[in-house]
């Protein structure tokens, strides 16, 4: 699936409304800001497949929230509609450049009209009122990681953050909750403002009422609460060993034990448990509700690993990743894709046009030359993916993977390279061609040398900088290894200088990436941005990137144009040649978290955490 | 959020990690003792030394502080040569002890149990695919429950035979920490036997954490103990004594408990000359092990050897290097004279090699014998001695090397000295080789080299006492005697053990001019330790045996009967402990940002809770038996150690729960060095005092031609102390300490000081 092919629009910052800076001691600054597509020019995204998180039913349809962005369908059941797609908010476009964690419906302050209420991880939060969004973003960080949300009937929104407890927004205010609560880390919420369950990351369960915090940590079956269901007086917390059963403050029993509870639903005096790994149940509450044998086969999807369950026209649905459940008929199912995977960590595009994509842990892709889904590889060791290098003379492409190096022939036949062969380590970081046709890996204990005699390889002991390598590359007899302990030139297998931030104008030892401009180097690095190391050996650095800017491993290329840089949080980093400046490029992009750059016949490709788009080069750097 | 991709992170096991330790308890909460959770309350140590073999046995009993029944990680790091021998946890007035069992049976065992929900223990040796099995020494059990505000009792027992290097032998107990905080007992105890038939002199303890009061004391035995209450475990038990070396001496203890057969023990000491003749001029060629199972601590020490035997040389010898993997390279065409120069370009020359996967050892001992080697020539080799190129079974491999090295004219035949290192080395290889007129000493794999090396050294030119054999009045009523050492020294002892089939008024040994006469009795058990002793031996003579000729079943079924009966572990059976104790036989395996776990058969799905929330199924991967999986650290996660927990779920559906530690270090080892001094004349020590970073596993300070030192952790000094030698060789001038930390994750941090040698 392509989103937005057509659109022709010049990237231009979406922040049309800031309506209001709070800075009350109180409560929070935050700015809240109407959300417009604006996609640049020529931007297409490259369908990657939906991830469903959470969902919700608001105005008479149903709305499934995910890493890619918010979706609407037809209705709100499987018999009143016909579970098509009305609408797609896409992160990056119309919704914030984060991954959507949560939906709620409630109303806020004194508006009038309930609101779709939409937690990010990362954008703080957004609304949406049926024609438009907002975004209500936190200016502190902390604050944007979203995990929950509980509208309650007072007009206030309830937010469960990742660090920093939480919070309450009224429609105008945004404040913490209660300061005793201030830096929980918060899983899950049920209740109400007069009587909150707060479920955490690693305190158990926590009860606000009456202006006192009761905490429930050693007598449940885990401290890391996944969901929370709440029946009258009765709270359930779902664990992953178990759901407990809590009456009048304290644990009467734990229910399922064993089972990784991640989703519940308390409903007339029934509940219904979320797993992993194993689909829906409904859980007995009798008196002797069994052992985790005895709750037999998943009643809903077995073997699915179930979001969220919903109650909907007085229907049970079962959220999995990629369906919507309804007793054993899947009524909503994700579409079909081009791509295997959203979190891409490496792209190289061959010299018969075919893009190869790496994934951060679904293995490879093969597009075809046309553009078409072609080949998707995935197994024992081709599954974690960090750098594809090609050698358009030979027709070889050497995938690094973090369980050996696979190499693949003209003829795509398979070779697997690991340490029983002579390779270092199995986790490959790095890899290059050279001029000769070696090829020289890096890895997390050094550097192996793969040519015609054999495998050989260096570490510290021989005298590298470090052994962490994680970028290489390659200048005739000459390789740069960047490392986390700086830069190592090497010349055959000898390591001939190293540069630290010691014994340099280095500004960060951890060497991220390295690519060469005519006969300099642009260094990348984990916290200093980019640095030019020019055949003289001496170390540059760039007025106009200063801060503290990661450059993600092997994250850069250079074209006739440009050199750029995948950043952490930023972006694609842009070193324009015509005007010696850098720019940063993050507009559309479904991620700020841009870990490969690739580019053909005029086309840049950006591989991100969350998707990979296409973009003209002239977009990017005009 | 790909911090992560770049980050230095290893995962260790509580247990993996633990040598020096012993008989902690740690809450499976912690990663260190913590005494508000768990306290030893008492800890009482008896040591038992008969003729050379010690046995020590510890019972603990720790206190739970909390109000809820808890698990607790015991960890125990045995001293290199020792063989635990019984291991028990009581279940209040219950002692469970541990069995051996045929290695298949123990495992089905010990599946059996886990089914239950219940956590055994199981001791191996000799596995080959998990890095923490196979460090043998390293005793680790689950202890599971330890009663709320109640009591657990441990009980762990080992024995060890003492070696005597030069007329000295050394006896300690692990206690000084090494990974853990130091425990503190409430109430410690030590006993303290010694008796020996070889007259001792210069006993003394060494250390002062423990006054020992001596009851009794004479030449032949000593008996002493410690009594104390909040004793800090800072420091080993320790004892040296010197065994009376001025002439040869046999002595021979017996066992017999009343049936047949009846066992001896025949020691001969032999005398150390009076003044040691100047070493002749020696050619040496040391051959170094390359190859990629070197790599890490294995090589380090590797090297550390090999340069303190080359700085050991004098300008007399003359020496070569050979290293080798699956190719072969020599620094010389031929052995060069020993100089500062040629030594520090052989060290730069095997710096600068490449390591290579697989290893040719046969290339490589013939290359070695193909060296045209001047006066008193020695091979040495240093390395794992894993062939995987060329020869590959042991037998054979001997076997060849011995032909070749008898088609050398006998007096420019090479004594083979072999250095093996590693906890995997391949010691019945070693010690065939070492059978053409050397020596085998070996190294595990992580602890300190410094006493075996120096006596490794020591032997170097200096002539092995040659066809040291014992004879017997009636040998018709003598079987099965055993050499337990290779080869002897002046200054050293030979031990044989043997059964004697009949009692007799007395018999008579001869070794070389020396006699012993003494009763074979038809009772006598006040040496209990010779049946196990001689049992050990018969069961090495067995498996030395299937190296060579492969296996057979009966020597298996043999090997399987004396272990069972006298309670070691060996290659066949495995210490199936009690129950409720589970030693960690799981597996995680440094990774960058990979988790891998290593789990039981039984477990059908692993998910990993990371403390920033993130959960993760993992993968299994069939052809490496182990689960895995990529996570990404936030960004703002600090350096640090972290926990994530593991949620094994096996076929019957039940849950069990792993607690593992993480390291972030994101940046190598920060260095500060601090010299009292900053000059210095030839001969004197630099002293150097240096800290670094808490994750920091070894400091290593050099400067070009001195023998490098490896610093240690002083508590008195609060940091890292060590002297590095100048040479007297050294001329006038500034010289540059480097001073290198090396992190677990391998990360590197160094910083240099300027000495100035005086005139």
């Amino acid at each position: 699936m392509i989103f937005g092919g057509s659109a022709l629009w010049r990237a231009r910052v979406v922040l049309r409304e800031a309506r209001e800076h709070v800075s009350a001691a109180a409560s929070f600054r935050f700015s809240v800001r109407s959300l417009v597509p604006v996609i640049p020019a020529g931007l297409e995204s490259m369908g990657a497949p939906a991830v469903f998180n959470d969902a919700a039913v608001f105005e008479g349809h149903l709305y499934i929230a995910g890493p890619a962005g918010l979706t609407k369908y037809d209705g709100t059941s499987h018999e009143g509609a016909s579970g098509a797609i009305a609408t797609r908010y896409r992160v990056g476009a119309e919704l914030p450049p984060a991954p959507l964690t949560s939906l709620a419906v409630g109303l806020a302050g004194d508006s009038n009209a309930s609101e779709l209420w939409i937690g990010t991880w990362g954008e703080g939060l957004a609304a949406f009122d049926g024609r438009a969004f907002r975004q209500i973003r936190p200016d502190d960080a902390r604050l944007r990681k979203i995990t929950a949300i509980l509208p309650v009937d007072t007009g206030r929104i309830l937010i469960g953050t990742e660090k920093a407890g939480v919070l309450v927004y009224d429609g105008h205010v945004l404040a913490p909750f209660h300061s005793s609560i201030a830096d929980v880390p918060v899983t899950a919420l049920a209740g109400d403002d007069s009587s909150l369950w707060i479920g955490t990351l690693d305190r158990g369960l926590l009860h606000w009422k009456a202006g006192a915090l009761e905490t429930l940590d050693d007598v449940l079956p885990d401290k890391q609460i996944l969901s929370l269901a709440l029946s009258g007086e009765t709270i359930y917390a779902g664990t992953g060993v178990g759901i407990a059963e809590i009456r009048g403050g304290k644990l009467a029993r734990v229910l399922a034990p064993g089972y990784f509870a991640q989703a519940l639903l308390a409903v007339d005096d029934k509940l219904f448990m979320g797993t992993l790994e194993d689909g829906m149940f409904a859980v007995p509450l009798d008196a002797h509700p069994g052992r985790l044998a005895q709750l037999g086969a998943a009643s809903v999807c077995p073997g699915c690993s179930i979001r969220k369950i919903l109650r909907i026209d007085n229907e049970i649905y079962a959220l999995a990743e990629d369906s919507l459940w309804h007793g054993n008929e899947a009524v909503i199912r994700r579409e079909d894709s081009l791509l295997a995977d959203r979190n891409i960590t490496a792209l190289k595009m061959d010299s018969t046009g075919r893009l190869w994509i790496g994934y951060f842990d679904r293995g490879l892709q093969i597009l075809n030359a046309n553009g078409g889904r072609g080949q998707h590889i995935e197994d024992d060791h081709l599954f974690c993916v960090n750098r594809i290098a090609h050698n358009a003379e030979r027709g070889v492409s050497a995938v690094a993977t973090a369980n050996g190096l696979v190499l693949f022939d003209a003829s795509s036949r398979r070779r697997l390279i690991g340490q029983a062969d002579g390779l270092i380590a199995n986790q490959v970081t790095d890899v290059v061609f050279r001029p000769d046709g070696s090829m020289v890996a890096a890895t997390p204990a050094g550097v192996s040398f793969i040519d015609a005699a054999g495998i050989s390889g260096i570490y510290a002991f021989q005298g590298l900088v470090n052994n962490h390598v994680f970028a290489l590359a390659s200048d005739g007899p000459r390789t740069l290894a960047g490392t986390l302990g700086g830069l190592s030139i090497l010349e055959g297998t000898v390591v001939r200088a190293s540069f630290t931030t010691s014994n340099s104008a280095l500004k960060h030892n951890w060497i991220t990436a390295i690519t060469q401009v005519d006969k300099d180097f642009f260094v990348g690095t984990y916290g200093a941005g980019v640095l030019r190391l020019t055949d003289r050996g001496e170390w540059e650095t760039f007025d106009d990137l200063r801060g503290s800017i990661e450059i993600n491993p092997n994250a850069m290329l250079v074209t006739a144009n440009a050199v750029y840089a995948g950043t952490l949080d930023r972006g694609v980093a842009v070193y324009h040649f015509s005007s010696g400046r850098w720019t940063f490029f993050a507009t559309g992009l479904p991620s700020r978290n841009v870990a490969a750059v690739e580019a053909r016949g005029g086309v840049l490709y950006l591989g991100t955490d969350n998707g990979l788009v296409k973009v003209p080069e002239t977009t990017v750097v005009n | 959020m790909f911090k992560s991709i770049k980050l230095a992170i290893w995962m260790t096991a509580a247990a993996s990690c633990a040598w020096g330790d012993a008989g902690v308890l740690i809450p499976s909460t912690a990663k260190q003792p913590d005494p508000k959770v768990l306290t030893l309350d008492e800890m009482s140590i008896a040591v038992i030394v008969d003729n050379g073999h010690a046995k020590v046995k510890v019972q603990q009993i720790f206190a739970n502080h909390t109000a809820l029944p808890i698990e607790g990680n015991y960890v125990f790091a045995l001293p290199r040569a020792a063989m635990i021998s019984d291991f028990a946890i009581w279940d209040d007035a219950t002692r469970i002890p541990g069995v051996i069992l045929e290695r298949k049976r123990a495992e089905e065992i010990y599946n059996d149990i886990r089914a239950q929900a219940l956590d055994p223990g199981l001791l191996q040796m000799g596995e080959r695919d998990a890095d923490e099995a196979r460090r043998s020494a390293v005793f680790s059990a689950r202890v599971v429950p330890i009663p709320a505000y109640g009591t657990k009792r441990i009980e762990i027992e080992y024995q060890e035979r003492l070696a005597v290097e030069q007329s000295e032998s050394m006896f300690a107990v692990p206690l000084r920490p090494d990974v853990y905080r130091a425990q503190t007992a409430g109430r410690l105890s030590i006993t303290l036997e010694i008796k020996t038939a070889h007259p001792m002199r210069d006993f003394q303890f060494v250390g002062k954490a423990y006054a020992m009061r001596t009851a009794s004391r004479d030449s032949k035995s000593v008996k002493a103990s410690f009594a104390g209450r909040a004793i800090a475990l800072t420091e080993d038990f320790a004892l040296k004594y010197s065994l009376d070396a001025l002439k040869d001496d046999l002595e021979v203890v017996t066992y017999r408990d009343g049936t047949d057969p009846g066992f001896f023990q025949a020691s001969a000491l032999l005398a150390m000359p009076a003044i040691h003749a100047p070493l002749a001029p020696r050619s040496i060629v040391a051959l170094f092990d390359t190859s990629l199972s070197m790599q890490w601590e294995k090589l380090e020490r590797e090297f550390q050897a090999l340069e303190a035997l080359l700085r050991s040389l004098t300008p007399a010898d003359d020496f070569n290097l050979i290293i080798f993997n699956d190719k072969v390279a020599a620094y010389s065409p031929a052995p060069v004279a020993v100089s500062p120069e040629t030594i520090d370009k052989a060290l730069e020359f095997l710096r600068a090699a490449a390591l290579r996967g697989g290893t040719n050892m046969q290339a490589a001992l013939d290359a070695a014998l193909a060296q045209s080697m001047g006066h008193d020539p020695h091979i040495v080799v240093f390395g794992d001695l894993g062939a995987t190129r060329g020869i590959l079974q042991n037998g054979k491999l001997a076997e060849w090397y011995g032909a070749k090295w008898k088609q050398i004219a006998e007096t420019k035949r090479p004594r083979t000295y072999v250095f093996a290192v590693g906890d995997d080395a391949n010691l019945p290889l070693g010690r065939m080789l070492a059978r053409n007129n050397g020596v085998l000493e070996a190294v595990r794999s992580t602890e300190p080299i410094d006493f075996k090396l120096k006596a490794f050294l020591s032997k170097i030119g200096r002539k092995p006492v040659d066809n040291l054999r014992l004879t017997t009045s009636t040998p018709t009523n003598f079987d099965l005697i055993y050499p337990l050492e290779d080869s002897v020294f002046p200054g050293s002892m030979q031990t044989w053990v043997g059964e004697y089939k009949k009692p007799a008024a007395q018999a008579t040994f001869t070794v070389q001019q020396t006699r012993a006469t003494v009763p074979l009795p038809a009772r006598n058990t006040e040496h209990e330790f010779l049946p196990r002793a001689w049992a050990k031996a018969r069961v090495d003579a067995l498996l030395d045996k299937i190296e060579r000729e492969g296996e057979d079943q009966a020597s298996v079924d043999e090997i399987i009967r004396l272990a069972r009966k006298y309670k070691f572990v060996t290659p066949y059976t495995s210490f199936l402990a009690a129950p409720r104790a589970l030693l960690r036989p799981r597996l995680i395996r440094p990774g960058d940002p990979v988790l891998r776990v290593k789990t039981d058969e039984s477990i059908t799905s692993v998910v990993a809770m990371f403390p920033f929330g993130t959960v993760k199924k993992l993968r299994y991967l069939s052809d490496e038996d182990t689960w895995q999986t990529r996570f990404l650290a936030p960004k703002d996660l600090a350096d640090g150690t972290y926990r994530v927990r593991l949620l094994l779920r096996d076929k019957q559906g039940r849950t069990y729960r792993e607690s593992k530690t993480f390291v972030i270090a994101s940046q190598p080892p920060v260095v500060k060095v601090k010299l009292d001094r900053n000059q210095f004349h030839r001969g004197e020590a630099v002293k150097l005092h240096v800290s670094a970073s808490d994750t920091t596993r070894t400091i290593v300070a050099r400067m070009h031609g001195a023998v490098p030192v490896y610093l240690k952790w002083n508590s008195g000094m609060g940091s890292n102390t060590g002297e590095l030698m100048v040479p007297a060789t050294f001329a006038a001038g500034r010289y540059k300490v480097t001073v290198t930390a090396e992190d677990f994750a391998h990360n590197i941090g160094s910083r240099e000081v300027e000495i100035e040698i005086l005139p």
